[in-house]
């Protein structure tokens, strides 16, 4: 019998996931930004890329711990949880887009700055708006997991 | 402060001819991992659940879960 339900260990693989092809993904999207090579089709290969291979790990990692552990409905308590990890991952994504909107009109003021070339790339600002909502899905995420270890 | 809520649900599964966590959890429709985290008081359940719980142990409710200052 295993200690952990099917969500929490979805909640783990899906941080770790995350985690690891976020990182890989960002710091591939960095090396194209310091050689000034984030154009639009070098990030939409990149992205596109990331995203499917993501999935496809999410539904196997998912496939796998459904044949160890027969996922059920959720019950009250895995609702509770995913209603409190949704409260603060909303609030991360709505404080992480007024941010970027905040320093982009900061950035307007200050026209011959290096913050002013960075925010008034696309590229960039789709970017720095995909972080925040990786940041926002982990921290949903972690919660999930601090929540089922150490109680509601 | 709150008050916190103590219960007798181990101590009720064991009387019940050593009831497992699986039985009492598809009994009240919730998980076992739900069960042990009552159990530890790490989840306090709603009154629907609480009720359920009572109802398998045919006790009042009051008599399993317990206000503790």
């Amino acid at each position: 019998m295993s200690a952990l339900s099917f969500y929490e260990k979805s909640a783990w693989g899906t941080f770790i996931a995350l985690s690891v092809l976020g990182g890989i993904y960002f710091s591939a999207v960095w090396e194209l930004w310091a050689a000034g090579q984030l154009i639009a089709p070098a990030v939409f290969g990149l992205a596109l890329g990331f995203t499917i291979f993501l999935v496809v790990v999410l539904v196997v990692f998912h496939v796998l711990i459904a044949i160890v552990d027969r996922p059920g409905d959720e019950d009250e308590r895995d609702r509770l949880i995913g209603y409190r990890a949704t409260q603060w991952s909303s609030f991360a994504l709505f404080a992480g887009v007024i941010s970027i909107v905040g320093l982009a009109l900061f950035a307007g003021v200050l026209e011959d700055s290096a913050l002013h070339a960075l925010l008034y790339s696309p590229m960039a600002i789709i970017q720095l708006l995909m972080i925040v909502v990786l940041a926002a899905q982990l921290l949903e995420l972690l919660v999930r997991i601090i929540l089922y270890r150490r109680g509601t | 402060m709150g008050a916190g809520i103590a219960n007798r649900v181990r101590e009720l599964r064991d009387a019940h001819g050593h009831m497992t966590q699986q039985a009492l959890a598809e009994l009240v429709s919730v998980s076992r991992q739900t069960i042990n985290a009552i159990e530890t008081g790490k989840y306090q359940p709603s009154l629907e659940v609480a009720l359920k719980i009572a109802r398998e142990f045919d006790q009042p409710v009051e008599s399993i879960f317990k206000l503790v200052d």
